[in-house]
């Protein structure tokens, strides 16, 4: 190529084919030092973003196969957004999230499988009940326990909840979500419709509260749920799990 | 929903996103993973590679939505070029492959994206490409979507590297000229 070009029309050449990536490795390397300290080149860099951009809009969707999204989530540190305990990536939720494959959505008993303790109170105060709680037959620090799993396996999903406050903890046992959705834990309490508590990480206990209205009688269950949860306030997808509360021994 | 209220709506979930919002970035990915997905497919022409590609570019969406600015183009667009890059990234980082064959005479590029996603000014691009040569226009395509190297497009058109750097240059000064005089 014979040289005539100005240092503009080079640096636009050359941000053109660093857009189109028709530089030579080397050549895209250094471009892209470039870009970093020299505003014009970075300027015209996106231009040409911007001018082929409409280039790339010819590309056919494709659905991408779920996998995808449940590698993305795990490396972001998973993807509930509510009342998990935010923080912490757990390793577990890694193999679980990898290890996921189609959950059969099968109809599910109620299994007991051990009295828990009732949550310590916080700071060794005793809980204040929220407002509109009952305040009998259930007392303060009263601990329930609802074990959620498919008929005759291992539980899911293990939960205490403690009825004066309305704090709940589910402990995920064996949970995993089916590709592209989410778990969402809901508490039905006695004669009332499904209240969303929150979304459930399999690799992390969810901690929550909710108003418990008539405990005795009530139940939990978990919903399918498009990523992010339902949107209505009320399950939209298949309950998979469900169970109903014991009082706890204490 | 029109593409004006999509692109808004991609706009406040990219926000939501920035401020650690996991829900809004999962619907960010389900409205856009399959247009970005086609993209990155399309120039890695391998399925492994172009779903490894598309992790990256949503773990980098979810890094850099903080800084994600609308004066870079709408949100799909931005996230359509992170996308592209990394696929090309990937490309060159594998020297050898099959190029992915195509219908040698056309572009189908050119006409109009069939989801309505559009990216841009497609008008003013589209009448700057249909100016140019032929072959010349083909390799502009070729290399922003199918992700060509210039060793590539010289197979592909039976010329010496030099030629294709030549016509390069040739495409982009036009096409700049054209898209200035457009603005």
């Amino acid at each position: 190529m014979t040289d005539l070009t100005t240092p503009t029309e080079e640096r636009l050449i050359a941000a053109g084919e660093y857009v189109l990536g028709t530089l030579s490795p080397p050549e895209r390397a250094a471009f892209a030092a470039r870009i970093a300290g020299e505003r014009a080149a970075a300027e015209a860099v996106r231009f040409w973003e911007r001018a082929l951009a409409p280039l790339a809009g010819s590309a056919a969707g494709i659905a991408p196969p779920p996998s995808v999204w449940t590698a993305i989530a795990a490396r972001i540190g998973g993807v509930a957004p509510l009342a998990n305990d935010r923080g912490r990536i757990g390793a577990g939720w890694r193999v679980a999230a990898y290890g996921l494959g189609a959950m059969a959505a099968a109809l599910l008993s109620f299994l007991i499988v051990r009295p828990a303790p009732a949550p310590a109170p916080v700071g060794g105060q005793l809980p204040v009940p929220l407002p509109g709680l009952p305040v009998t037959p259930v007392r303060a620090g009263a601990g329930y326990i609802a074990a959620l799993s498919p008929k005759g396996q291992e539980a899911a999903l293990l939960l205490t909840f403690d009825a004066a406050t309305g704090q709940v903890v589910a402990h995920p046992v064996k949970l995993s979500a089916p590709a592209r959705r989410v778990l969402e834990l809901w508490w039905i309490a006695d004669g009332a419709k499904p209240s969303p508590v929150g979304l459930l990480d399999p690799a992390q206990p969810l901690r929550a509260r909710v108003v418990a209205g008539n405990v005795e009688g009530g139940a939990f269950a978990v919903s399918v749920e498009p990523l992010g949860g339902s949107k209505t306030g009320a399950p939209t997808g298949p309950v998979i799990y469900s169970g109903a509360v014991v009082r706890a021994a204490s | 929903m029109t593409a004006a209220a999509l692109a808004d709506d991609l706009e406040t979930l990219l926000i939501a996103t920035a401020g650690g919002d996991r829900a809004a970035f999962a619907r960010f990915y389900e409205i856009t993973s399959a247009k970005l997905f086609g993209i990155v497919r399309r120039i890695l022409n391998d399925s492994a590679q172009a779903e490894e590609a598309l992790q990256d570019v949503y773990v980098r969406i979810w890094q850099m939505a903080p800084s994600y600015d609308a004066t870079r183009g709408r949100p799909l667009a931005w996230a359509a070029t992170l996308a592209r890059y990394r696929a090309i990234d990937i490309l060159r980082r594998n020297a050898a492959r099959d190029a992915p064959a195509r219908d040698e005479d056309k572009s189908p590029e050119l006409a109009a994206p069939a989801d309505g996603l559009d990216l841009g000014d497609r008008e003013a691009l589209m009448h700057c490409l249909s100016a140019l040569p032929e072959d010349q226009r083909l390799c502009v395509v070729l290399a922003y979507c199918d992700g060509y190297s210039r060793e590539e497009l010289g197979t592909r058109f039976g010329r010496p590297i030099g030629t294709i750097k030549s016509w390069l240059s040739r495409c982009l000064t036009s096409l700049r000229q054209c898209l200035s005089a457009d603005d």
